[in-house]
């Protein structure tokens, strides 16, 4: 599908909010910059067919729906906001009206991620849980790119759960446990792919894109695309590699928030952001055995 | 809300040890569709999803709607019939639950579904 006709799909839509909210920074997502988004990530296989793709903070559905137009089996948006959701279903029936337009099975869920924990040091504690994660046999891809984990005293900070835990530690395919992260209800590798576009934490909300980043992390078994503010890239690079993550910079541009709440006091704003995409450990063996496993079924 | 993303949530309310899987209180509203059989979903699906779950929330939907949702074999099976394969398609994407509540199954809290978006916010006081 061509960049423009995708555009063009989603420009009918309803992409404002019907009651903004500051707390949630919440600002429309253009049909363009969706449209882009998902064609990105449909060239790099992340999404399409065969593919699930959860949009985390999916306000009125544009990045979510945009991956549903091009045919990503499974597409889930999350909120916290109940009247941006009802938009977003409200798009989807827009989109698809007909039942048989799609085989997408598309997911609304009214979900809220808690406050980040004050962000504290953490290197030792990551290392200590990454060793457990390995000793047990879970955390996939455990141990590839790090280079300094050699703290085996104490178990002391299993417990602890610090806003920096490895995530890859918490993924487990059975036996679900409580995860301590901003959104502990929904399982650790859930879907392929997270798309993202979170509050960047500037109003009264220090460390959320950081809390959606790592929740992100969690959620996905192959790639997570997030933005982020482009002022930040040098520390999100830092952390995502002290969890043993490749981070790629997939774009940089510029986000022109308009004037929508009261203390804006210019007419907009630009904001030079970029788009992150974020290679998920153990994704590649991962999607071999599923590529195996499917040309022996056929 | 379909019964695949059904498998992927739980409840994290105060005093939950687990919170897996959710119940789905007796009465709610069920829409049944039947959507063309997509094999390769299916089947990539059932390696992610918790079986043991699916087939518990399966065989209590039953009790109620018997004639519309189809048995699960209470073990994965080593092959797959094709029948099966539309069996689990059904169950995983077209038994909806429109309205209703999910029911944690530590504590009792009720989350409510509405128009097929299930509502997991906690108030201050359930962290």
């Amino acid at each position: 599908m061509k960049l423009k006709h995708l555009e063009s799909a989603l420009s009918s839509l309803q992409r404002e909010f019907p009651d903004p909210k500051v707390d949630l920074e919440q600002y429309p997502t253009s049909a363009h910059l969706a449209a882009w988004v998902a064609l990105t990530c449909l060239e790099r296989g992340d999404i399409g067919p065969r593919r699930s793709v959860l949009d985390l903070g999916c306000g009125t559905g544009m990045l979510a729906l945009a991956c549903a137009l091009v045919e990503t089996d499974v597409v889930m948006g999350v909120d916290c906001d109940e009247e941006a959701l009802q938009v977003a279903q409200a798009n989807c029936q827009e989109l698809f009206d007909d039942e048989e337009d799609t085989d997408t099975k598309i997911e609304w869920i009214l979900a809220k991620l808690q406050k980040p924990p004050v962000v504290t040091q953490k290197s030792t504690k990551n290392n200590d849980n990454h060793k457990q994660a390995k000793q047990k046999g879970g955390g996939r891809g455990g141990g590839r790119g790090r280079g300094k984990g050699r703290s085996s005293q104490n178990q002391q900070y299993q417990h602890a759960a610090p806003v920096l835990t490895n995530p890859l530690l918490q993924k487990q395919k059975q036996q679900p446990t409580v995860p301590t992260d901003g959104l502990p209800q929904l399982h650790s590798n859930c879907v392929d792919t997270v798309v993202t576009n979170p509050p960047f934490g500037t109003k009264h909300n220090a460390g959320m894109d950081l809390q959606f980043l790592q929740t992100a992390i969690r959620l996905a078994r192959r790639a997570v695309y997030s933005f982020h503010k482009t002022s930040t890239r040098p520390f999100l690079v830092k952390t995502c590699q002290s969890w043993g993550l490749q981070v790629q910079v997939v774009a940089e541009m510029k986000f022109d928030i308009p004037q929508m709440y009261k203390f804006h006091k210019q007419k907009s704003m630009d904001v030079q952001v970029d788009l992150l995409r974020i290679e998920i450990i153990g994704s590649n063996e991962n999607d071999t055995e599923e590529e195996e496993e499917e040309r022996a079924e056929e | 809300m379909r019964l695949l993303t059904h498998n992927f949530l739980q409840s994290n309310v105060k005093g939950t040890e687990k919170g897996y899987p959710l119940g789905i209180e007796r009465g709610a509203e069920l829409s049944v569709e039947s959507s063309p059989v997509n094999r390769n979903l299916v089947l990539k699906m059932l390696n992610k999803v918790d079986y043991s779950a699916l087939v518990s929330i399966t065989n209590n939907l039953r009790e109620e709607r018997q004639e519309d949702i189809p048995e699960l074999p209470p073990s994965l099976p080593e092959t797959l019939e094709e029948e099966t394969i539309a069996n689990y398609h059904k169950v995983l994407f077209d038994v909806q639950l429109v309205n209703g509540f999910l029911v944690c199954p530590d504590t009792g809290r009720k989350f409510p579904v509405k128009d097929g978006i299930p509502n997991m916010i906690l108030h201050e006081d359930e962290i």
